[in-house]
């Protein structure tokens, strides 16, 4: 069995391949020093270093880079999947009662009066980016404090992609002098609502999409998040 | 690419998923070297799994929800273990199949009388 030391140095192994993820890091060190230990096993004459350079060897001449890119990729579909995942079940019974309280609602004040609905429209939106802001820098927070890199960090990049047609194409166009009039009829005010309750919808499958990113880090790492 | 290594590899090309899917049936969870040393022992070495081919894989089934993680302290490091959820292990049973009807167009080919 290697010493603390050996395994200490198989992490900065890793970091100086540009393996930066804490969670790619424990896995390659367990398998570097698996490996590491089968060949010193084998001949006692083995140093470490030379046993560790033999074991890089047969990652062939790429290294650690697939092996990080891919882990990149598939956290990055995992948490897409998750998100989407937690979108769709709000559309399912029970939850999507929610979703249709949301509609009438605004529909009923846009009948009620227009520019409530607007300014409704226009708060609900700055709320919105102020809870993803807020949420995604909690983790980034969170994280900082391990001194760690993680894959879950990146829910920061793929949260402004998933908001940016609602802030790009809609939230202008409340902003425009000329939006009452322009919505001034039953089939527009319907597709605002509908489209505020999408958005209201998002949000909330980006936060539980976040908070489950958090538990299991917290599951699967306690001894890193047991002292932040 | 980096599939698997020794002699006859491009033959064991699109075979690795359901190889690891078949070794965590059989031995409920495993890490990533121990995979590698199961097949290697196996296949009495006929066949060895690279590392740049194992991860990558074990990552993307992990991301399709094929497999699922636990850590486990040993020591001085941490292990991962893989195992199959239940969609893994509805999958075995499919990718059995397949690779039965696999063997099976190999033979009509290769050894018709056989066949």
């Amino acid at each position: 069995m290697l010493s603390n030391e050996q395994i200490e140095s198989l992490f900065i192994f890793c970091e100086k391949h540009f393996v930066k993820y804490y969670e790619v890091q424990l896995e390659l060190v367990d398998h570097l020093a698996n490996a590491v230990e089968t060949k010193m096993d084998k001949d006692h004459k083995l140093t470490f270093e030379k046993a560790l350079e033999e074991v890089h060897r047969d990652f062939g001449v790429m290294g650690f880079a697939p092996l990080v890119s891919e882990k990149q990729i598939a956290a990055e579909e995992q948490s897409r999947k998750l998100f989407w995942k937690l979108f769709k079940d709000q559309f399912r019974w029970p939850k999507i009662l929610g979703f249709l309280v949301l509609t009438v609602a605004m529909f009923t004040i846009s009948k009620f009066d227009l520019s409530i609905f607007k300014w409704s429209f226009v708060s609900i939106m700055i709320a919105g980016c102020i809870i993803e802001i807020y949420s995604v820098l909690k983790i980034h927070i969170l994280l900082a404090q391990t001194g760690k890199k993680f894959l879950p960090g990146k829910i920061s990049e793929f949260v402004p992609c998933i908001f940016f047609p609602f802030y790009v194409f809609y939230f202008p166009s409340f902003l425009d002098k000329n939006f009452l009039s322009a919505v001034n009829s039953t089939s527009s005010t319907l597709f605002y609502s509908i489209l505020l309750s999408i958005f209201i919808i998002m949000i909330i499958a980006i936060l539980q999409t976040i908070s489950s990113a958090k538990r299991s880090l917290i599951k699967s790492f306690p001894e890193v998040f047991s002292v932040t | 690419m980096y599939i698997c290594s020794m002699k006859k590899s491009s033959l064991y090309k699109g075979l690795l998923e359901p190889i690891i899917i078949q070794l965590l049936k059989d031995n409920g969870r495993m890490y990533g070297f121990e995979i590698t040393q199961k097949v290697k022992m196996l296949t009495k070495n006929e066949l060895q799994i690279t590392e740049g081919a194992l991860y990558p894989l074990l990552h993307r089934l992990e991301a399709e929800g094929l497999l699922e993680v636990s850590m486990e302290n040993i020591g001085n490091r941490i292990r991962k273990y893989y195992s199959l959820t239940k969609a893994g292990k509805k999958e075995t049973v499919g990718s059995k199949k397949e690779i039965q009807s696999f063997v099976e167009t190999l033979q009509i080919l290769f050894n018709p009388k056989l066949a």
